[in-house]
């Protein structure tokens, strides 16, 4: 059996080379970080997402067609959906979704067909997959770790399960999602691909006062 | 840090956004006299007071409208463009105009 | 060493007498407490000098106790201007006095305080202005004599960094008022940070004294702090400065290696008062402290402050100090008491019962030092007779401590930054803040109130107001009434002698003040530039009071008038370690960046992205970039362009939509053609430019500079926000990685990967755009001719960057593919004569001085800056970018050097590079209008010499582009 490795295949992560000491599975394509080896769950956890199944699309017709899609629409801007099957949905803004797999989506789910079916005169494809990195931060003093770079308050109070922020972190522009899994916080980070490894390291830096430390798509899974 | 209201985003540090001047109506560009067009691009009156303004909420590409007090610094309301702008805006055609392109890519 | 007697608990609240400590200072060890700050240890070691003045060199010793002045600072290992009475002792330290020249105890420079009559403000640069030059001789002696403490130049760099905070309710400082503040706030529902810069909660209540019998503070401050510790909804920050007002409430906090920026919806300043010194002659020797001082030295380090004392005062306050150093064992030779009136009758029967003589209407004149003027051996005694004026009659007191308390003066320093006005109540000879912003509120002394039962109700008021504006509560404020009178009006006795110091930081003493208004310095600014008064490091915290009165009274003013000078963050000193923490530099990769390290690339920033320079070590560079250009021309070359900006147009009028943002004509650019797209701001200025390919009718796809495409996008979504156009506009610039595979061979090498478009010359032509897959891989591809050689950009998903690169070198090995950089395709496109947007052009250069009249299309109802573009046009022309040649032997010009006309400047070379293909120093400058024709020759300034280039026509390389068009 082959060992997964991000080199064996052409879609790679941005930052596929952070992980060098990492359990991989095949995920559409590319390699998607498991776990990373000789290492328990830490408190909080870093992990790279970039390679999961996501597409945006924007325009008038946009919203209307997700719901035509059966998917569940995010009702005001700057905020998002979690469906039971694993599918979130944000909307940015007014006219703008994204639709990305979760690490707990059904198998069955075919984005690229799901992307199919919504296009149409009126709707125009975001490249979401590409221009930005997917990056999660799990488990404990995730409002205090963003305070480190973040200027936003992203306390439970005024971040709230379904919130999701369109600002600046560590001086690079980027999307803050809130969405609990397996009982844990969750804040999934969108921010410029180009820019992945800076944030990274940006993070893990920000984490390090709290013993956090980088894990994979395993953390997300596990319940506490 | 000052605090800008915006109408997508909700309060944030002014350092998320981008002045993009005052706002100002453009003169008929192939009409008007060439003093009204340098007036336009050139002049602004600079007085104390309530003036209109381009701003950017940079993190989500988003352009509004802010009316600002020159002399307190505080911003009285911000709102959409869609409530200036409501209509396609066209162009007139120069006089002497035919469409043809007599440069080929 | 000596051991030290301390007072018995609970004197001493900060000090843990179970955790011994030494340290040394001077190279002598010492003993003192965990808990003790550097000044506290050695003062119970008898060891009171801790530095040497600025100017004169003379003996000081801690005058606040509290980190508000500066002579306590010292120099801890590698870090100058610690403060020894805030710097907590730790095992080891090893600490030194600063500005002295040979030893703090023997300092050779203390002769300098004799020649004061000859060093009057503005003396070093007065007298060593002129000659010139005299002023270099003389600095760095001036300098090592004026100097603060030493840097060390090996440091290490320390990790701080930075955080943002939120509340609800922010209460600066923790004294009676801020605790009352805090808990009001906290018990309606709102969440409060408390912040303090001591290590102790608590403020005029871990020192003062508020009654005869010396019990309330201590009942008091154990009750308020219990409620507050015990609080849901307060956090506390002790050790923190805060040190700004920003607007909106946004506020720098800095504690320890951290620096918060806090945003609070509501502010509660309750940042206390500074007492007030007593100006009169020798009011600096060590054994001269503020009552404050001196119960901070009983109250929180249990150390007896000497043995008899005098206590100069202008207020009550000074008769509890005296009860307070009574109770612990010093002998309290007199109370001098400035005013005619009796305090309190309770207050004066209390001292007189101990037996202490009270002195009324009287000043101490002078201090009289012990040797070296190393401590106050007693005081000259004068009743007073006229404001600032005394008697001749003298009374001498032995003492070794003097107390003195004229009264105090509002931390005002964070409410001014809020927009806070100050001024002179005559009748209470006090400074009071008015005219608040929304949101900032005032609270206790600060706000003019000093009883105990005033400055509770005021926190309380507060933070009602807070509240309302939170809508938390609808309570009305209490009343609020303060009867004390504490300041003293004119505590000053100008000394024939002098060193009656209004300022200590910079040695400045009555007559100096004076004197800078008789030189014409009228205004309290001025005054403070010229003479330096309140520039020190206590920031006019003891100097702005005296300062404003005597201003004042030389220019016959009032005080409100005369003001003071505007305090402007930060409040405190602070580390540029602070400021410089955990800067955020963010760093863009294209997808191929590990690719470049592997092959040796210099790496050079362009905007926040790094880009390969060319491939090899720096020191070779020129040869690099030969051979890599000599390679495109003649084989093929593979250069990363993943930065290129990009930006998608879509929707039924993107066309339209094109044809408005740039200048040339793109309503019938056919499907599958790319076309060159100019853009010129409003004024007519060439901004940026790019490749727009038309995907389909309503699609269009368009590159931009790498540094310019964010402008582009900003001012496209501007324009549509106005314009309404049915379009779609996407920043793409990230989601794409691209290529440009370019030279002789790279039809042969695109072929191995490209199995669905056809690449011959005929089916993708120059200028055409396909759509296919390269190496498995959905790509786009552009025939470019950007380096003058047949050539494809090649852009696929970012995720698919490093595979499509790989796939390339791999595929191009067979004809020997090299990758280039970017300062290589710089030198092949100035071959072909393109310019680049902002290198070749400036904030002036319109479409016909770049010769791009032929990208401009006049016929279209619009553009953005058509007109402008109009008008410039139909101006006569003064100065072209045009080509230029030199012989390879000729001096190089380099970008920047000037073109001139004779005397006259007409512009400057914008690029220039050696180019092997042209045999030749080519560039690209701008020129006189009359000198732009090919044939002309333009006179290039280079260091000096004046060098004759022929302009020529462009491009220099393939003029009939049969290269790129293969």
């Amino acid at each position: 059996m082959t060992v997964i490795k991000p080199e064996l295949f052409d879609s790679r992560s941005f930052i596929y080379r952070k992980h060098p000491q990492a359990e991989f599975a095949e995920v559409s394509g590319a390699a998607q970080v498991l776990s990373y080896a000789d290492q328990s769950d830490p408190d909080t956890a870093l992990i790279d997402l970039s390679v999961r199944p996501r597409f945006g699309l924007r325009g008038p017709k946009a919203g209307e067609a997700l719901i035509a899609a059966g998917l569940m629409h995010p009702e005001q801007p700057n905020t998002l959906t979690v469906s039971d099957d694993g599918m979130m949905v944000l909307r940015l803004g007014r006219t703008e979704y994204w639709v990305l797999a979760l690490p707990n989506a059904a198998a069955e789910r075919d984005l690229d067909a799901l992307q199919q079916q919504l296009s149409g005169s009126g709707i125009y494809p975001v490249y979401c997959h590409d221009s930005y990195t997917w990056l999660a931060l799990a488990g404990e003093h995730l409002a205090d770790i963003m305070a480190k770079v973040c200027a936003v308050d992203l306390r439970e109070d005024s971040f709230a399960p379904g919130d999701l922020v369109m600002t600046s972190l560590a001086r690079v522009g980027g999307i803050i999602c809130h969405h609990p899994m397996a009982g844990k916080t969750v804040y999934s980070i969108f921010s410029d691909s180009a820019s992945a490894a800076y944030l990274w390291d940006a993070l893990l830096d920000a984490m390090a006062e709290f013993e956090g430390a980088p894990a994979g798509q395993n953390f997300l899974l596990s319940s506490q | 840090m000052k605090i800008i209201n915006c109408p997508l985003n909700g309060p944030r540090n002014s350092s998320e956004f981008v002045h993009g001047g005052e706002l100002r109506e453009m003169p008929d560009p192939n009409n008007c006299t060439d003093r009204e067009w340098a007036e336009y691009v050139f002049y602004s009156d600079n007085q104390i007071g309530v003036i209109t303004e381009w701003w950017l909420h940079a993190p989500s590409g988003y352009w509004f409208i802010a009316e600002r007090h020159t002399g307190s610094d505080e911003i009285l309301r911000t709102y959409d463009p869609s409530e200036i702008f409501t209509k396609r805006v066209e162009f007139s055609a120069k006089a002497e105009s035919s469409q043809s392109e007599e440069i080929t890519a | 060493m000596s051991s030290e007697k301390r007072l018995k608990a609970p004197m001493g609240l900060l000090i843990d007498r179970e955790k011994p400590l030494s340290f040394s200072f001077e190279g002598k060890q010492y003993r003192g407490f965990a808990g003790d700050s550097i000044a506290s240890a050695l003062l119970a070691n008898q060891q009171w000098l801790m530095s040497r003045s600025f100017k004169y060199h003379r003996p000081r010793a801690p005058l606040t106790m509290a980190g508000q002045d500066a002579n306590t600072l010292v120099q801890l290992g590698g870090e100058p201007n610690v403060l020894a009475d805030r710097e907590m002792i730790r095992e080891g330290i090893s600490a030194e006095g600063q500005n002295y020249n040979g030893t703090l105890e023997g300092d050779k420079d203390a002769y300098l305080g004799h020649f004061g009559r000859f060093m009057p403000v503005g003396f070093y640069y007065r007298s060593f202005f002129k000659p010139m030059g005299v002023w270099d001789k003389w600095e760095s002696f001036i300098r090592d004599k004026a100097g603060l403490g030493k840097l060390d130049l090996t440091f290490k760099p320390e990790y701080y960094d930075k955080k943002y905070l939120f509340t609800d309710v922010v209460v600066i400082g923790s004294g009676p008022a801020g605790l009352s503040a805090a808990l009001k706030a906290a018990d309606a529902g709102a969440k409060v940070l408390l912040v303090e810069e001591m290590p102790l909660l608590g403020g005029a209540l871990t020192y003062n004294r508020f009654d005869i019998a010396g019990q309330q503070a201590d009942s008091l401050r154990c009750e308020l702090i219990d409620k507050v510790t015990a609080h849901d909804n307060i956090e506390v920050m002790t050790d923190t400065v805060c040190n700004a007002w920003v607007t909106d409430n946004y506020l720098p906090l800095i504690r320890g290696k951290r620096f918060y920026k806090l945003r609070a919806k509501e502010c509660i300043v309750a940042s206390g008062a500074y007492e007030q010194h007593v100006v009169f002659r020798n009011n600096d020797l060590p054994g001269i402290m503020l009552c404050s001082a001196v119960t901070r030295l009983m109250k929180l380090y249990a150390v007896r402050p000497g043995s008899r004392a005098v206590v100069l005062t202008g207020n009550d306050d000074g008769y509890l100090t005296a009860l307070e150093l009574l109770e612990n064992g010093v002998e309290v030779a007199a109370i001098v008491d400035l005013r005619s009136e009796h305090p309190w009758p309770e207050l004066l029967g209390a001292v007189k019962q101990k037996g202490v003589q009270v002195i009324q209407n009287s000043t101490v004149y002078e201090a009289l030092p012990s040797k070296g003027n190393k401590h106050i051996r007693g005081v000259d005694i004068r009743t007073i007779v006229g404001e600032g004026e005394v008697s001749e009659f003298s009374t001498t007191l032995e003492c070794d401590l003097l107390c003195m308390s004229a009264g105090y003066m509002p931390a005002y320093q964070l409410l001014c930054q809020a927009g806070a006005q100050l001024s002179y109540n005559d009748d209470a000879a006090e400074f009071t803040l008015s005219g608040l912003p929304q949101g900032v509120h005032i609270a206790g002394s600060v706000n003019g109130l000093h009883t105990l039962e005033a400055v509770l109700n005021d926190g309380a008021n507060a933070a009602i107001r807070a509240l309302r504006r939170l809508q938390l509560s609808d309570e009305s404020e209490q009343p609020v009434s303060c009867l004390a009178k504490p300041n003293f009006s004119w505590p000053i006795f100008s000394h024939p002698k002098g060193k009656d110091f209004v300022d200590y930081d910079e040695d400045l003493q009555a007559k100096d003040i004076v004197n800078a208004t008789r030189l014409g310095y009228r205004d309290v600014q001025l005054v403070k530039r010229f003479s330096t008064v309140g520039m020190g490091p206590s920031q006019g915290r003891h100097s702005a009071l005296p300062t404003a009165r005597l201003v004042a009274k030389s220019t016959e003013r009032t005080v409100t008038q005369t003001g003071v000078t505007t305090a402007r963050p930060p409040f405190a000193p602070e580390k540029l370690a602070h400021v410089a923490g955990r800067i955020f530099d963010p760093r863009r990769h294209t997808a191929m960046h590990h690719r470049h390290l592997e092959l040796g690339a210099k790496m050079i920033p362009a905007g926040n992205w790094r880009r390969p320079a060319f491939y090899g070590d720096a020191a070779q560079r020129d040869r690099w970039i030969r051979e890599e250009a000599e390679h495109v021309r003649s084989r093929v070359g593979l250069i990363d362009v993943s930065t290129l900006g990009g930006i998608e147009i879509r929707g039924a009028d993107a066309a339209e939509f094109m044809n408005r943002i740039y200048t040339f004509a793109f309503l019938k650019q056919p499907v599958g053609k790319t076309r060159y797209a100019v853009l010129t701001n409003e004024h007519g200025v060439v901004i940026d430019d790019g490749v727009a390919c038309r995907i389909s009718e309503d699609h269009f796809y368009v590159t931009a500079t790498t540094s310019g495409v964010e402008r582009v996008y900003r001012d496209m979504t501007k324009w549509n926000a106005q314009w309404r156009l049915d379009v779609d506009i996407l920043h793409v610039t990230s989601a794409f990685a691209a290529v440009n595979l370019a030279g002789p061979d790279a039809r042969k090498v695109l072929q191995q990967l490209v199995d669905d478009v056809d690449l011959s010359a005929e089916a993708f032509p120059y200028l055409a755009y396909r759509e296919g897959h390269v190496a498995g891989i959905p790509a786009r591809l552009l025939r470019v001719g950007f380096v003058g050689e047949l050539g494809y950009e090649i852009h696929v998903p970012t995720r698919y960057g490093e595979a499509l690169w790989d796939a390339l070198m791999d595929a191009g090995k067979a004809f020997d593919i090299r990758p280039f950089g970017v300062e290589t395709q710089r030198l092949l496109r100035l071959e072909k004569g393109h310019l680049i947007v902002s290198q070749d052009t400036d904030g002036m250069s319109h479409p016909g001085e770049l010769d791009l009249t032929w990208a401009v299309n006049r016929k279209k109802p619009f553009f953005v800056g058509c007109r402008s573009v109009d008008i410039v046009m139909a101006q006569p022309q003064t100065r072209k970018l045009v080509g230029f040649k030199l012989p390879l032997n000729s001096t190089k010009p380099e970008e920047g050097h000037l073109v001139l006309k004779g005397d006259k400047i007409t512009g400057n070379v914008t690029s220039c590079e050696y180019s092997s293909a042209s045999q030749a120093i080519i560039g690209l400058a701008f020129a006189d209008i009359a000198d732009s024709e090919p044939g002309s020759r333009i006179s290039i300034r280079v260091e000096g010499e004046e060098i004759m280039a022929d302009v020529v026509k462009l491009p220099f390389y393939d003029p009939e582009n049969l290269r790129q068009e293969m």
